[in-house]
């Protein structure tokens, strides 16, 4: 479970959030709302231990996340950042890319096993043998959410995994993570868009007037 | 066999040729006249007071000196590849230092001493020559590493997140922009090397040449320059960017400000 206590961030003098609390219980989706720059990709990134908390303490399972241990607690997370551009000329190489990492050395890629990802996200196979750049933005940010399902880390964070979706490609991708989350993994996505983030099992407003 | 000496009178002439450049940056309208101007009075002040502290330090030979002559070269070397980067000296100083000193001494020694076998490893005729020529091509390579490595880091800090937030190591996520920055920064060290002798003549063999020595032993010499200081600039941007790290990267694993403003 991820907890998130009394967190508060502020950069250059302005107060981002204050006092946000929240859980994430296994197997749990989370939307996180609010206006642009209200801090919410800042808050994943302090989940990912890339941004020191004012105040308040984020852990997962009971462990508090600390510098020292970021590095420990990446590994259970799997992270899309908006507006992701990886370096692999080939789709497939680009998919494969998580599995090259130390750590999901154990976990085999199996293509199979991907285009099963796939279809649940209405991706054609054929797209697996072509450039990256010959894919649609749509069909990379669901190309690059395939293979952090498949890669099965407990936690799952995602910003903006809708963006570049209309509203039936959205439902897909909500009904796919929805899938991962009966898997048992805690979902955090950052989203703009209102169906998704009622579609989620919690909503959460970040926003500096928090209590 | 005696070198031919070149008169000031014949210098000036061979000089002449600069104003071919000149005249054709002056027709395209190119903005280099003033700074080739600039360059080329520098390069002939710089190579005058060169030819003067190699005489003084020739003369003297004395081992003492040759390395503070080392550690004057590296210094430059330190400030001209921060200045050409607009890397912060905070950042790049130290690291740079050290690597081009750790490994001008290690590559160089083990040249002098290993493979020319010499007794006096710090004799001047060799260990000032060997040091220099080390020096400079490090630096062409630190250079443009560094430049494509920051540059990456920045420009492309979603694939750095990316990484580190599925699990990557800090050595596993820095590695793609390491990687672009040694295929950058070697590839026209290669391409120089794979034509070396057709297409090129290399400096250290015709100089060789033209001080008398028999080619046999100039091309020995271009080999032997050509791999160690290839060797060189690799193993010097590796302990650069190893040092440079902590100073690049907050707790967080965030890339700090590292560049200068203006």
């Amino acid at each position: 479970m991820l907890e998130i206590k009394n967190a508060s961030i502020t950069i250059g003098g302005r107060q981002l959030f204050a006092g946000l609390s929240f859980t994430v219980p296994d197997g749990q989706t989370v939307c996180l709302t609010g206006s642009s720059g209200s801090g919410k990709t800042t808050l994943l990134r302090a989940i990912l231990g890339f941004h020191p908390l004012d105040e308040g303490h984020i852990s997962i399972d009971g462990e508090l996340l600390t510098p020292s241990s970021a590095e420990e607690f990446r590994k259970h997370i799997s992270y899309i950042p908006q507006e992701l551009t990886l370096p692999s000329e080939w789709v497939s190489d680009m998919m494969r890319l998580p599995f090259t990492l130390k750590v999901n050395r154990g976990k085999a890629f199996s293509k199979d096993l991907l285009m099963a990802e796939w279809r649940k996200l209405e991706l054609q196979p054929a797209l697996y043998d072509k450039k990256v750049a010959e894919l649609s933005g749509g069909e990379r940010q669901r190309a690059v959410l395939s293979a952090s399902g498949l890669l099965g880390k407990s936690i799952l964070l995602v910003d903006e995994p809708t963006s570049a979706l209309d509203a039936h490609t959205s439902a897909l991708v909500l009904d796919y993570l929805k899938t991962l989350a009966v898997r048992g993994c805690s979902i955090v996505a950052v989203s703009h868009d209102a169906d998704f983030a009622q579609g989620c099992d919690k909503c959460i407003s970040v926003s500096a007037t928090l209590p | 066999m005696e070198t031919t000496d070149i008169s000031y009178l014949s210098m000036a002439v061979g000089l002449l040729l600069m104003a071919l450049p000149v005249y054709f940056f002056h027709r395209l309208g190119a903005r280099l006249i003033q700074s080739t101007a600039i360059a080329t009075v520098r390069m002939v002040v710089q190579l005058f007071l060169i030819g003067l502290y190699l005489r003084y330090l020739f003369e003297w030979n004395s081992p003492l000196v040759n390395f503070a002559w080392v550690l004057i070269m590296v210094l430059v070397a330190t400030f001209t590849a921060a200045r050409r980067t607009r890397l912060r000296l905070r950042t790049i100083a130290l690291p740079l230092f050290s690597g081009l000193l750790a490994t001008a001494v290690v590559v160089g020694l083990y040249f002098l001493v290993l493979v020319l076998r010499l007794d006096h490893p710090f004799d001047a005729r060799y260990f000032v020559p060997i040091m220099g020529i080390l020096m400079g091509n490090m630096l062409s390579v630190n250079v443009i590493a560094l430049n494509t490595y920051y540059d990456g880091l920045q420009r492309e800090h979603h694939l750095y997140y990316y990484l580190l937030g599925n699990g990557a190591t800090h050595l596993e996520a820095i590695t793609p922009f390491a990687r672009q920055a040694v295929e950058k920064s070697f590839a026209p060290c290669i391409a120089n090397m794979a034509v070396l002798g057709i297409v090129s003549l290399p400096g250290t063999m015709i100089g060789q040449i033209l001080g008398g020595s028999a080619p046999g032993i100039a091309i020995k010499y271009q080999m032997m320059i050509t791999a160690i200081t290839f060797s060189a600039s690799m193993l010097s941007l590796m302990l650069t960017l190893r040092l440079a790290d902590s100073r690049s990267f907050d707790v967080y694993g965030r890339l700090r400000n590292v560049r200068r403003k203006d």
